[in-house]
């Protein structure tokens, strides 16, 4: 992780913190950054610096007004105004690390084709917890290429068990 | 001698063979001796001297006859004595051409069946190839027939309930694991 970066992460967290809601801002923020990565357009736009800050911040504003708690908002806008609009996803990815790093967590990315019930969440972070012998913080990422099933990544370690991966398996023993 | 039977086969008048002047036959004899005697002295060296000569020529071509003679006699010994030798040679130079002959069929023959093996190794060999490069592609194109289906067939299926049986054995396995 590099300076900058870790910096922006825990000026998110302090101030996530001192709004009183952390879990909820990061996932807010975890949300709109994988939106963003998902669409080049805006991606491109939040991350030009040629346009003035005022502007890409309002692009943030009209994005997200009624649809995020406004710490998240404002977050979001402190981060492309400052010219780190490139670097959005791997901040918030930091902000999740640092976040969960504060709580003694690890933080684990679990990507599904559908969303996980409370159960199997509730389910599958003790599990994830137990194999690693920490408490799990859960970043949900819907995946349509996962088909079916889960892949769970934490820190360098995959954990796959995805519908893909058994065809490409199945393909391969062919 | 001669002048004795000149004499006696003269006849003379006076019916002796001799002339009746012996004054004749003297001075006769006398001058005969004369002149025998200065062709003696003159031209008998010259005829001794032509008579050497002669002689040492034949001689000499006795001589060089004679070591012609013997020259081919040695030859013709050393010939005769070499004879066996160059049926030897001969004997022995067919030999050795037969060998050669021999060793040269057997070489192009071993190097033909060698280039023969190897063009045959490598037709297999190609061959081999061309045999499996057509099962990989045969074998990939399966797979992805299969795997395609195999995708539709799940996309089809893949329901709502089948989503969360799929999450449920996830979770169970990372249940089991630990």
């Amino acid at each position: 992780m590099s300076d900058h970066i870790d910096g922006y992460a825990r000026a998110l967290l302090a101030v996530a913190d001192a709004e009183g809601d952390v879990a909820t801002t990061r996932s807010q923020l975890a949300a709109v950054a994988r939106a963003v990565e998902a669409n080049d357009e805006l991606a491109a736009s939040l991350a030009n610096n040629l346009l003035p800050a005022d502007v890409r911040s309002q692009i943030v504003d009209d994005l997200l007004a009624n649809k995020t708690k406004p710490v998240t908002r404002a977050l979001m806008g402190m981060i492309v105004s400052s010219g780190r609009g490139r670097d959005l996803s791997d901040i918030v990815a930091a902000f999740g690390r640092v976040s969960a790093a504060g709580r003694g967590q690890k933080v684990a990315v679990v990507r599904s084709a559908v969303p996980l019930s409370a159960a199997q969440t509730s389910r599958l972070s003790k599990a994830l917890g137990a194999k690693i012998g920490q408490e799990v913080q859960l970043d949900f990422v819907i995946d349509p290429d996962v088909m079916g099933g889960v892949v769970t990544t934490i820190d360098d370690t995959v954990i796959d068990g995805s519908l893909r991966t058994r065809l490409a398996r199945m393909r391969e023993a062919l | 001698m001669l002048l004795t039977f000149l004499a006696s086969e003269a006849h003379h008048e006076n019916g002796y063979h001799l002339p009746g002047d012996l004054n004749e036959v003297y001075i006769g004899t006398v001058a005969f001796i004369i002149v025998t005697a200065l062709l003696v002295k003159l031209a008998g060296p010259a005829i001794a001297k032509g008579f050497t000569a002669r002689s040492r020529a034949i001689e000499a071509e006795l001589a060089e006859a004679k070591a012609t003679r013997e020259s081919a006699e040695g030859q013709l010994t050393e010939s005769s004595a070499d004879l066996p030798n160059v049926d030897d040679e001969a004997e022995r130079i067919l030999a050795e051409a037969t060998e050669t002959a021999a060793r040269l069929k057997s070489d192009m023959i071993a190097q033909a069946n060698t280039d023969a093996e190897e063009l045959r190794s490598r037709g297999n060999a190609e061959v081999e190839n061309y045999r499996r490069q057509a099962v990989a592609d045969l074998t990939n194109e399966i797979s992805d027939l299969t795997r395609g289906a195999t995708e539709a067939l799940v996309d089809e299926t893949l329901d709502q309930s089948v989503q969360a049986d799929l999450i449920d054995g996830y979770i169970n396995q990372l249940e089991q694991a630990v």
